[in-house]
């Protein structure tokens, strides 16, 4: 069942939709948004449950080089989103006050919760994991250091990108009760969605 | 389904997936030698700025200084699209002339000396760390420790240009470079379709050459010490916009003013207009420690061997 899920999501991925980029995913911040139980998406348990396994058996395999393992979460995630991609409370929620995105990570938050993970994880697929991350946080850390943007939106946007992508791959390992007690802004600091040109 | 099948399918769905990216607007990601992807460059903080740090340090103990003048070649790599970017020699030359004005105090002249021009829509828009980077400076790039690269496109992501630091040069040679978006080179024939556009002046590639020659942001670690590791920049909280000359320090207890007339800041061109005198000596250092072979002279010098092999 979870190699099916997985093989779903690749598959997906070839037939269309955005093209993703490793280690970018703004929308990884809207899942984390919508794991609360007051949230203004409601995603179904076992959905979560499918999405986790999901990222579990991607974590597991070995033979994926990080790029391409990210890449694969980041479709898995996309799948997690895709039936509520279009209902209006989604579009509303993107539009609304509510909508933030991740400005900064919180490293001592981060690491916190990787320890949690790893107590339900195998070793190798935390190591995995690791490397995902950190390969993240290396990308974004050069982008920041050695770029100039064309405005501070845009710069918004690209650093929320990695830090959401991020924060939904930590998210999608936890149980199910602690995922639920998360707020985005236990992974970091936060902006509103508007601040980096994201808007229904 | 059992494991042998699941990979199996994977890696269709793979090549499934790869195929549909070879279509220009799935390119980004199709797979790339993991050997030269930036990821296997080693982290660049906090390490780098230490070791960066202890090179500074060493040179001083040493009494090293780089004088004179380090003739800097640029490798012009202008890819465009459908002649869309394609950018002529008046402004090739204005802008390396731009260069020259603002890098003289550095000892550092830039002279070029290559132009090739490159048909590619795929390269023209990449995004910053995707294969096609990758790919562009594989085949492009050349004599990078000898030589700026420099690739003009339209890159994707919002930016105006990103760049290699001098301490990456000797894990990712291959990389080394600057990017630039054509339409920040000075004096254009026809205004850009972005309006406004206040970033035409040039000072896209005076930056962009700032962090190869090892300078970070005036607003590098925000408010908190060591910041952009320069001691006669003001801290700054982060990028300014626009121009904001007047404004009061961002930052808790510093004195002096946000830098937004500094290069190394995210103004508008027009507000761009200095390099402190302590950024200038870090350039001095980074390119003459880091990109010694620029320099025949320094190339040869033992006592910066000497250095090295203290530190290294």
């Amino acid at each position: 069942m979870i190699y099916r899920l997985v093989l779903f999501a690749l598959c997906a991925a070839s037939l269309g939709g955005t093209p993703a980029l490793a280690f970018k995913n703004i929308e990884g911040c809207d899942l984390v948004a919508f794991a609360a139980p007051s949230s203004p998406v409601p995603i179904p348990e076992e959905r979560w449950q499918a999405y986790r396994d999901a990222a579990k058996a991607l974590l597991g395999d070995a033979s994926q080089d990080v790029r391409s393992l990210a890449l694969a979460l980041i479709d898995a995630q996309a799948n997690l989103l895709a039936p509520d991609k279009e209902s209006q409370a989604y579009q509303d929620y993107l539009g609304g006050d509510s909508c933030r995105s991740l400005t900064k990570l919180n490293n001592a938050a981060i690491e916190t919760l990787l320890g949690e993970v790893s107590q339900s994880l195998s070793g190798e697929a935390m190591t995995a994991l690791r490397q995902v991350v950190d390969a993240a946080l290396r990308q974004m850390d050069n982008l920041d250091r050695s770029a100039r943007f064309r405005s501070v939106q845009d710069r918004t946007l690209a650093l929320a990108s990695y830090n959401c992508f991020v924060a939904a791959t930590i998210l999608a390992l936890l149980p199910p009760e602690k995922r639920a007690s998360l707020t985005l802004a236990d992974f970091g600091d936060t902006a509103p969605c508007k601040d980096a040109g994201r808007t229904g | 389904m059992n494991r042998r099948e699941f990979l199996l399918s994977s890696a269709c769905a793979c090549l499934a997936t790869a195929t549909a990216r070879i279509d220009p607007l799935f390119a980004e990601d199709a797979p790339a030698p993991a050997r030269l992807y930036r990821c296997g460059t080693p982290p660049p903080t906090p390490s780098a700025k230490i070791q960066a740090n202890r090179v500074i340090n060493a040179l001083r103990a040493h009494r090293m200084n780089f004088r004179g003048k380090t003739v800097v070649p640029i490798r012009f790599h202008i890819i465009h699209d459908r002649g869309k970017g394609k950018l002529p020699d008046r402004q090739i030359k204005d802008q390396v002339a731009l260069l020259n004005t603002v890098y003289t105090p550095t000892g550092l002249e830039f002279k070029t000396i290559d132009v090739d021009y490159i048909q590619n829509s795929v390269w023209f828009r990449h995004e910053y760390g995707a294969p096609s980077e990758v790919r562009m400076k594989t085949a492009l790039g050349k004599d990078t420790e000898r030589c700026l690269n420099i690739y003009t496109c339209e890159p994707g992501g919002g930016l105006l240009g990103y760049a290699t630091f001098p301490w990456w040069l000797k894990d990712d040679p291959q990389l080394d470079g600057v990017v630039l978006h054509h339409a920040s080179f000075p004096n254009s024939p026809t205004p850009w379709e972005q309006q406004p556009w206040p970033f035409d002046l040039g000072m896209t590639a005076v930056h962009e050459i700032g962090h190869w020659c090892g300078l970070y942001h005036t607003f590098q670690a925000g408010c908190e010490a060591p910041g952009d590791d320069i001691e006669d920049t003001a801290f700054e909280a982060g990028p300014a916009a626009g121009c904001p000359i007047d404004q009061p320090s961002s930052c808790p207890g510093e004195t002096r003013s946000n830098p937004v007339e500094n290069y190394m800041d995210y103004s508008d061109d027009a507000c761009m207009k200095h390099f402190t005198p302590m950024q200038l000596q870090r350039v001095r250092d980074m390119v003459g420690y880091y990109r010694f072979k620029l320099n025949p002279q320094t190339a040869r010098s033992s006592q910066l061997e000497q250095i090295r092999e203290s530190i290294e």
